[in-house]
C-alpha cells in the first residue's frame, strides 16, 4: 500500500507546470518545496515537534492534494455561515483555500488574491523575497514544504504606512463534496510602519465535510505597527487544519495572536513570532474547548532576537470526551537580547477521565538580563465551588458551565481594542461549546436513596 | 408556617460516625444557636442539611415544611428556601458577584414559577438590600469572594442571604475570623433579616456573636448529640464555665431532657 506521503510525492511529480504568465522564480520555489517534501515525507512521532500529534486522521482519509484552484468545485452551492461581526468590516470569503471574487477591496487596505499578485510584476521583488524566505528544509516543516510546492492560492494583504486598516474578516469554509481533499493556501500580510489592523479569521463550514487545509501565513509587522490577529475555529468534526504562522516584528511593533478553538478533528497551530528589533512585542494566546475525539496541538515559538523585547503566552484549555490537547510553548531569548521579558501560562481543566493534555512550556535563555516566568497546570473543576454555587440555587450544570466559562474568558479579556460586538459573539459561541461539553461530562446524579445513604446495609 | 425538623439524625463522613442521633426543631421566625466544642459535629450538621456530597446519612430525617430535604439535590434545597452561610466562603475567580447572584436568584425564581429579573430590576433590588445592610457596593463589581478579606467574605454571605430571602438560614461560624467591628456589622445584618417567616440556625463556637444576635434558644452539641438546650442564658453559662463544665457532668439540662424522654 502506498503511504500518503508517497501518494502526494507522486502527485507532485506528475504536475505539469504551465508557467505562462508567472515569473520564472516561482517554479524554482515550488520545486524546492516538492524536493523537501520528497526528502522528509510526512512528520511522524519521532520528529520532536510532532511527538504528540499523529496524522492518522489524514492517512485514514487518504486526502488527495487539490491542484486546480476553483475548477469544478461547486462554489455557488456553498452556504456561508454568518459573518461574526455586525459592524462595518471588509469580508473576504475563502472557499477551499481560494479567495472568492467580489470582495470589497476599497479602503486603506490593499487585498489581492495571491495568484493575481504573482502575475503582477510590480509586487514581485518584495513578494518573491517573502515567499523564498520560508524555512522548509526540516522534517518538522514538511507541511510547509508541501504548501510551497503547491504555491498559488491565497491572499496578499498590504496595509500602507500610518494607516488604520480597521477590521478585516477572512471566512474560511469548505464544500462538502467527496473525496476528501487537502487544500493549500498562503496568506502574506504586510503592515508598513505605523500601520494597524485587526484581522479576524473564522473557520466554519455549515455542512459536514472531511477536507483539510494546509495554511501558511507570513506576516511582517513594521516599525510601530500593530496587528491584532484573531482566529475562531469551529470546523466540522472531520476537518483537518494545519496552520503555520510566521511573523516578523520590527522596532516597537506589536503582534497579538488570539486563537479560539472548539471544532475540527485534527488541528495544529504553529505560531512563531520573531521579535527582530528593540521594543518589539508579541502576545500569543489561546482558549480551546475539546469534546469527542478532537485533537488540538498548539506549538508556539517566540524568538527574541533583539532586546529589550516582550512576549507573553496565555493558554486555557477545557477537555472532555476522548479529546487530546497539546501545548508546547517555547520562548528563546538570544544572546544580546538583554532587558527582555517572557511570560508563559497554560492552565487546563480535564472534565473526563479519558481526555488528555500534554503541556510543555520551554524557555531557552542566552541573554544575561532577562525576566522570565512560566507555569503549567492541569486540574479538575473545583468541587467546593460547584457545591457553593449549588447551595445558592444554580444547577450542577449551570455551576460547571459558569466556572469553565470564567476560566476560558480570561483569554478573551486579554485582547486589547476588541470590537465589543465581536467579543460578545466569541464569548457566546464559546459558552455554547462549553455548555455542550459540560452537559456531556456531568457526573451522574445520586438518586434520592443513595443521597440519603439508605441503601440496603445487608444483602444476605 | 415553616419549620425545620431534624429527627434522630445519624451521619458518617468517610465511614466515621459524626452525628449520632441529633434531634432539633426550629419553629418559623425563631433563631436558634448551636454551640459546642471543636469536632462535635456542628459543621457536619450544617453540611448535611445543605446537601454536601460525602456526608452519608445512616439514620433519621430532616424535614423542612414537611418536605423531606435529604432526598433533594443541594440546588433543590435552595429552591425550597434553605440557605447556608459558609464558614469559609469559596472564591470563584472570573465570576462576577452580581452576575452570579442574579443567576442564582433567577434559578430560584424559575423553580417557583416566578418571572426572572432582568439586570435593571435586579440592580434595583440589590441597591435596596445594600442600603439596608450598610454594605459598600464595590463588592458587586468583583469576582465572587476573590481576594476578599475575611470580613468582606462574611458580609458577602449575609448580602447573598438578603437577596435570596431564604426561609431557613444556617450560619456556619459566621463570626470566625472577624474583629469586633466586622462582627457587629455582620450581626446587624442578620438582625435586620430576622422575620416571622424565616428560621435561623446560628452555629458558633463563642458566646460573643450571641451578644449581638440574641437567640430564642441555645443548643449544645457534643460528640454528635445535643446534650443541652436552653434559652440565651445557657450560652452565657457556657462562656463562664467552658465546655468542660458539660463534660464534668453538671449538665442539668441533659438530665431534664432524659427525664422528659423517659416520661414521654
Amino acid at each position: 500500500m502506498t503511504s500518503l506521503a508517497d501518494q502526494w510525492t507522486n502527485q507532485l511529480a506528475g504536475r505539469r507546470e504551465d508557467g505562462s504568465g508567472e515569473p520564472a522564480w516561482l517554479g524554482d520555489v515550488r520545486r524546492s518545496g516538492a524536493e523537501a517534501f520528497k526528502r522528509y515525507g510526512l512528520p511522524h512521532r519521532k520528529v520532536e515537534d510532532w511527538k504528540y500529534t499523529s496524522l492518522k486522521l489524514l492517512e485514514a482519509r487518504s486526502h488527495a492534494l487539490f491542484e486546480d484552484a476553483g475548477a469544478e468545485r461547486p462554489s455557488s452551492e456553498v452556504q456561508w455561515p454568518e459573518v461574526l461581526l455586525s459592524e462595518d468590516c471588509a469580508v473576504v470569503r475563502m472557499l477551499n483555500g481560494s479567495p472568492q471574487p467580489g470582495f470589497d477591496a476599497d479602503g486603506p487596505i490593499d487585498i489581492v488574491p495571491l495568484a493575481q499578485a504573482l502575475a503582477g510584476e510590480d509586487r514581485s521583488p518584495w513578494l518573491r523575497e517573502v515567499l523564498q524566505s520560508l524555512a522548509i528544509d526540516h522534517p518538522a516543516r514538511a507541511f510547509s514544504a508541501l504548501n510551497t510546492s503547491m504555491l498559488g492560492e491565497g491572499l496578499v494583504i498590504d496595509v500602507p504606512a500610518d494607516s488604520d486598516g480597521g477590521t478585516l474578516m477572512l471566512q474560511w469554509s469548505f464544500d462538502d463534496k467527496p473525496p476528501a481533499m487537502l487544500f493549500n493556501a498562503r496568506v502574506v500580510i504586510r503592515l508598513a510602519k505605523g500601520a494597524s489592523l485587526t484581522l479576524v479569521e473564522h473557520f466554519e463550514s455549515l455542512a459536514a465535510h472531511s477536507h483539510g487545509l494546509n495554511l501558511v501565513s507570513q506576516i511582517q509587522v513594521g516599525e510601530g505597527a500593530r496587528l491584532n490577529h484573531l482566529r475562531l475555529q469551529q470546523e466540522a468534526d472531520g476537518a483537518a487544519l494545519i496552520l503555520r504562522t510566521e511573523c516578523q516584528v520590527l522596532k516597537d511593533g506589536y503582534y497579538a495572536s488570539h486563537a479560539f478553538d472548539w471544532g475540527g478533528g485534527l488541528v495544529r497551530h504553529d505560531t512563531r513570532p520573531s521579535l527582530l528589533q528593540p521594543g518589539a512585542e508579541a502576545e500569543v494566546n489561546g482558549a480551546f474547548v475539546l469534546d469527542g475525539s478532537r485533537h488540538l496541538d498548539h506549538h508556539v515559538f517566540v524568538d527574541h532576537a533583539a532586546g529589550p523585547s516582550r512576549s507573553s503566552q496565555f493558554f486555557r484549555g477545557v477537555l472532555g470526551g476522548h479529546s487530546r490537547g497539546v501545548f508546547n510553548g517555547k520562548a528563546r531569548i538570544q544572546q544580546g537580547a538583554d532587558g527582555s521579558t517572557v511570560r508563559q501560562s497554560n492552565a487546563n481543566l480535564l472534565l473526563s477521565a479519558m481526555a488528555e493534555i500534554d503541556t510543555k512550556p520551554e524557555l531557552e535563555i542566552y541573554a544575561d538580563e532577562v525576566e522570565a516566568s512560566h507555569g503549567a497546570t492541569v486540574g479538575q473543576l473545583d468541587e467546593d465551588a460547584v457545591f457553593y454555587m449549588r447551595t445558592r440555587g444554580l444547577s450542577d450544570e449551570q455551576a460547571r458551565a459558569m466556572l469553565t466559562s470564567a476560566f476560558c474568558k480570561a483569554v478573551l479579556e486579554r485582547i486589547t481594542d476588541l470590537p465589543v460586538s465581536l467579543g460578545k459573539e466569541i464569548a457566546d459561541r464559546m459558552e455554547k461549546a462549553l455548555g455542550t461539553l459540560v452537559e456531556a461530562t456531568l457526573p451522574p446524579r445520586p438518586d434520592a436513596e443513595s443521597r440519603r445513604g439508605a441503601a440496603p446495609t445487608s444483602t444476605k | 408556617m415553616s419549620r425545620l425538623q431534624i429527627k434522630n439524625l445519624h451521619a458518617t463522613v468517610d465511614g466515621k460516625p459524626i452525628l449520632k442521633g441529633v434531634n432539633l426543631e426550629i419553629e418559623s421566625g425563631k433563631v436558634h444557636a448551636l454551640m459546642g466544642p471543636n469536632g462535635s459535629g456542628k459543621s457536619t450538621l450544617a453540611y448535611v442539611v445543605a446537601g454536601r456530597e460525602g456526608y452519608e446519612v445512616t439514620d433519621g430525617s430532616v424535614e423542612f415544611d414537611g418536605k423531606d430535604l435529604l432526598g433533594l439535590a443541594p440546588e433543590e434545597r435552595a429552591h425550597a428556601g434553605v440557605f447556608m452561610a459558609f464558614q469559609y466562603p469559596v472564591e470563584i475567580p472570573g465570576v462576577n458577584n452580581t452576575y452570579f447572584l442574579r443567576a442564582a436568584l433567577n434559578a430560584q425564581r424559575k423553580s417557583r414559577g416566578e418571572p426572572e429579573l432582568d439586570s435593571m430590576q435586579f440592580l434595583k433590588l440589590v441597591r435596596e438590600k445594600l442600603e439596608v445592610l450598610h454594605i459598600e457596593d464595590d463588592l458587586l463589581h468583583r469576582a465572587v469572594n476573590e481576594g476578599f478579606s475575611g470580613g468582606e467574605k462574611k458580609r458577602n454571605e449575609i448580602f447573598q442571604m438578603a437577596v435570596l430571602e431564604p426561609r431557613l438560614a444556617i450560619l456556619d461560624e459566621t463570626d470566625s475570623g472577624l474583629d469586633i467591628d466586622a462582627l457587629k456589622l455582620v450581626a446587624d445584618g442578620v438582625n435586620r433579616l430576622r422575620g416571622d417567616d424565616r428560621s435561623m440556625l446560628i452555629i458558633t463556637h463563642y458566646q460573643r456573636l450571641l451578644d449581638h444576635i440574641v437567640p430564642d434558644a441555645v443548643h449544645v452539641l457534643a460528640d454528635g448529640k445535643i446534650v443541652a438546650s436552653g434559652d440565651a442564658s445557657l450560652a452565657r453559662k457556657l462562656e463562664d464555665q467552658g465546655y468542660t463544665w458539660l463534660e464534668e457532668g453538671g449538665i442539668q439540662p441533659v438530665k431534664e431532657r432524659a427525664e422528659e424522654a423517659a416520661a414521654g
